[in-house]
């Protein structure tokens, strides 16, 4: 019966591991401010170009790719654990969040996406 | 979903052997061919990490070309990489299906043009589709309720997470839980729908439930019986702990502690002891259970039970001896004499061989009793087996202990019985032993009766050599024609033949009358029987050459006393021949009487049988035309020859008898010799042939009241026959008196018991013409044959005749 194991693991990967299509999923804190929401992902090695930020009704859509820089001509991996390549993170938040303002910020690696409310008369 | 790639990028090639890598979901790679190795390394270094994972049409092709591959493979990228001895360990990870476009051969890897294949799109109606995707989700749970029948936190998230799950990723998914063959796992990569790919899950998810409740049941069968083994085997350890605990010993144990004391005790020559110790060190080791067990053991019984060394001393009183053996049988001198002269040899050296004595003779004459007799004189014990209709081999000799049911031979059986290793082993009917395919017993035989080879033999079930040197070895047969040469060289033959009535008389008033008095519980006075009332018993009521007829008939009147006696008749009279018929009926025998008054053509002839000696009638006719002989009465070709013989010598000395020759042209003559039915052959009918016929062609009846033997040359010479001792007491039974011999058989007439020979005459003759001079009467003397002056009266003398 051990030849289950290996096929049973697929389902419980890490769950950065598990999100749809090949992509890795970045670990993600979410804060309620005073002000709305601080989403803050640990994308370590990102550029901020290679950055897209969706909103959609309340969910939040952080994508992108992470490169690896390293590798040249000349240089080899000998071990490799950071994922790199296409990541897409989706987080649920419990409000209609009809307008917001959103700004994203890098601070020593992690990704800050902030959400503001604006009232009607914003935007 | 947001990776769809760009179209047409060109990626490094990782060819994989034996299985698929879907879209979604990852798998992890154990790189070592250079060829992949070199792939995953430029991968490796670019940015993203992307490869094409292809699956290789053939696993066995090690250096794969374009058309090796298949054409729709899968992008992925490279999770987590680490290198060992040899190559890499990746967790590749699916992103889409992707059509191979081209390949590009480079120096170190092969490179893919590829074009995203769009994933399977939705199809049939809503409906189908969602019973179709709820069917595969019910086989689904029973697959992994099978893999794990405990069920657990596992069945219970995979069956969360499969609701959860996009029908493609179901499908892909179960794919790779099943252990599918490549071809089938890339036919679900290639579905062009999605109901198409559920079907081909569908199927496959199928047949691994009919797999695994096949395997589920095999396993629990095997279980089962295994269950059962290991439960006798713990309870019988639990047995043992508790016998141990107990202080005592397992069966096994105490079993075999019994044989090692019975070992001990044995007095065993020392290579025979090795194979014992062996045996039961066997036993030791073994289980009771194991098969084996019993037959070793049943082995080490038999060498333990088996008389290596155990004799009974021979006792070596000759007075005392010869007293037993007469005591015991009446007569058969030569027979006691040779038992005598072999005690002597005995008493004067210890190692002298056994002999080998082989006693042939008609049945009842006390073949068998005779074995107990010097069995008894000796002091030894006596055994006796029957070989009669003994056709296998393996029953004297034993079957080799593979054999299931194997026993030792019949040789060895017989010894044990007897318990010594010199008892007197009696082999009866040694001229019956049959032989078929399995072996000639026979040749067995040779071994155990030849002194040389003996003293080493070896029985098949047995497998050590055992000494039958010391076996005093006695053997029996009513003929000896059927027993083969080789058997007969080594054997000494004593020949015990028929009994005349005086010696019956006096066999049954010392042994027979005494012993059946006693066994129907009579006082010896209670039943007297008078001479004449034995005579007309022997001559009335039996007809044989022993005395087992006569055994029976007395046995009879014993019984109709005793039954008087109990009745409460006081009177005890002497039995009185008038008494027989009351008792035992009319005389079954009438007196044999040869014929008197025989018409010409008619002789009486002698035979011998393996019963005894019989009265032959030979009877000749002429026929009123025609020519040569006719023969009928059962008669054998030797026979047959010799009544042509007969008549050819009749012919050539037509003359001298005074026969005119036209009679031979003129007439056939028909031989008969009754009775019909009784097969005849021999030649020592012969004499009584030519008589018959010489008497025929002549017209000259035969002398009633003489009976002839021998054998005839067409010369005319008479040659010796045997049986003569049988013969005589035949033609006396038959009330005859003359007989003619051969001359030769003179010698056999010092066999005859004196009363016989007393009140016989004898012609003895070298020719024919001597016997016809004697038996050919005159007509005159025809009607007053026995007249002592007849004219041409031979002169009957014993022993060497004057003959005429």
């Amino acid at each position: 019966m051990d030849e289950v194991n290996p096929i049973l693991r697929v389902f419980f990967l890490a769950e950065d591991e598990r999100s749809g299509g090949g992509c890795w999923a970045p670990a993600t804190d979410v804060y309620r401010t005073p002000d709305g929401w601080l989403v803050k992902l640990e994308l370590a090695g990102v550029r901020p170009e290679d950055i897209e930020v969706r909103l959609r009704r309340g969910c939040l859509t952080v994508a992108g790719i992470r490169r690896d820089r390293h590798s040249c001509a000349g240089v080899q991996h000998y071990r490799m654990e950071i994922a790199y390549s296409r990541f897409e993170r989706e987080i649920e938040l419990p409000d209609e969040l009809e307008s917001v303002r959103v700004s994203i910020d890098h601070d020593r690696g992690m990704v800050l996406v902030k959400l503001e409310p604006v009232s009607n008369t914003g935007r | 979903m947001t990776t769809k790639g760009s179209a047409n990028t060109t990626l490094p090639l990782l060819a994989i052997k034996t299985s698929v890598l879907f879209p979604e979901l990852p798998m992890p790679l154990s790189v070592g061919r250079p060829i992949s190795v070199a792939a995953a390394r430029a991968a490796l270094a670019t940015e993203e990490k992307l490869v094409v994972v292809v699956a290789q049409r053939d696993p066995a092709i090690d250096q794969p070309k374009k058309e090796d591959l298949h054409v729709v493979g899968t992008r992925a990228v490279i999770k987590r990489m680490n290198q060992v001895k040899g190559g890499y360990e990746l967790l590749v990870h699916g992103v889409e299906r992707v059509v191979l476009d081209e390949i590009e051969e480079g120096e170190s890897h092969l490179r893919a043009r590829v074009r995203p294949l769009p994933m399977p799109a939705p199809d049939a109606g809503d409906t189908e589709f969602e019973a179709l995707h709820r069917t595969v989700l019910d086989l689904a749970d029973r697959v992994i309720a099978l893999l794990r029948p405990r069920g657990g936190r596992e069945v219970a998230q995979f069956q969360a997470h499969a609701r959860e799950m996009s029908p493609i990723l179901l499908a892909y998914t179960l794919g790779t839980m099943m252990s599918l063959d490549a071809g089938k796992e890339q036919a679900l990569l290639e579905a062009p729908t999605q109901s198409a790919l559920l079907k081909l899950v569908l199927d496959h998810l199928g047949r691994e439930v009919q797999v695994l409740e096949l395997r589920d049941k095999i396993a629990s069968r095997a279980q089962s019986e295994m269950g059962k083994e290991q439960r006798d085997y713990l309870l019988r350890q639990q047995l043992r702990a508790i016998q141990e605990e107990l202080g005592d010993r397992s069966p096994e144990q105490s079993d075999v502690e019994a044989l090692r004391t019975r070992l001990k005790e044995a007095d065993l020559p020392d290579d025979i002891r090795k194979e014992a110790d062996r045996d039961l060190e066997r036993l030791a080791q073994g289980q009771a259970a194991a098969p084996d067990y019993q037959i070793t053991r049943a082995h080490l019984e038999l060498i333990l039970e088996l008389p290596w060394r155990r004799t009974t001393e021979d006792a070596l009183d000759l007075p005392r001896a010869r007293q037993v053996l007469d005591e015991d049988h009446y007569d058969l001198e030569e027979v006691k004499d040779r038992i005598l002269e072999h005690l002597a040899v005995m008493k004067l050296n210890p190692k002298a061989q056994a002999p080998i004595l082989c006693f042939v003779g008609p049945p009842g004459v006390g073949k068998t009793s005779l074995g107990q007799s010097i069995a008894r004189a000796l002091g030894r014990k006596f055994e006796r087996m029957s070989l009669g209709g003994l056709h296998d081999e393996g029953e004297l000799r034993g079957h080799r202990r593979t054999y299931i049911g194997a026993m030792p031979g019949r040789i060895v059986q017989a010894i044990r019985r007897a318990g010594v290793s010199n008892p007197v082993l009696m082999l009866d009917e040694v001229d019956k032993l049959g032989r078929d395919f399995r072996g000639d017993p026979a040749a067995a035989l040779l071994e155990v009766l030849d002194p040389a080879q003996n003293s080493t033999f070896r029985d098949n079930y047995l497998d050590l050599p055992f000494d039958l040197s010391k076996v005093f070895f006695v053997t029996t047969a009513n003929a000896l024609d059927p027993v083969p040469r080789p058997l007969l060289d080594r054997m000494e033959v004593l020949r015990l033949s028929g009994y005349s009535h005086e010696e019956k008389a006096v066999i049954a008033r010392r042994y027979l009358i005494p012993r059946r008095i006693a066994e129907a519980g009579l006082r010896d006075e209670q039943m007297v029987i008078t001479d004449e009332t034995l005579q007309r018993l022997i001559a009335g009521y039996t007809r044989e050459a022993g005395v087992r007829q006569l055994e029976r008939a007395i046995g009879s009147l014993a019984r109709k006393v005793a039954r008087r006696v109990a009745e409460g008749a006081t009177e005890s009279a002497p039995l009185k021949p008038q008494d027989l018929a009351i008792l035992l009926g009319p005389e079954r025998f009438l007196p044999e009487r040869a014929r008197r008054d025989l018409p010409a053509g008619v002789a009486t002839g002698l035979a011998w049988t393996e019963t005894g000696g019989e009265v032959l009638t030979i009877e000749s006719t002429l026929l009123p035309s025609g020519h040569g002989l006719r023969i009928t009465g059962s008669l054998g070709d030797v026979m047959r020859e010799s009544a042509k013989a007969a008549q050819s010598f009749v012919w050539s000395h037509a003359e001298a008898l005074g026969i005119p020759g036209a009679l031979f042209r003129d007439s056939a003559v028909h031989v008969h010799v009754p009775a019909g039915a009784v097969p005849k052959d021999g030649p020592s009918a012969g004499v009584a042939l030519v008589s018959a016929l010489a008497s025929l062609y002549t017209g000259k009846p035969i002398v009633a009241d003489v009976a002839m033997t021998g054998e005839i040359t067409l010369s005319g010479l008479v040659l010796p026959v045997g049986g003569i001792k049988e013969k005589v007491l035949a033609a006396r039974r038959a009330g005859i008196h003359r007989v003619v011999l051969p001359r030769e058989n003179e010698k056999d007439l010092a066999e005859l018991p004196p009363a016989v020979r007393e009140a016989m005459d004898f012609v003895l003759v070298d020719r024919i013409e001597d016997a016809l001079a004697v038996v050919l009467q005159s007509h005159r003397a025809a009607r007053r044959s026995a007249a002592p002056n007849g004219d041409r009266k031979p002169r009957f003398v014993k022993g060497p005749s004057q003959a005429i």
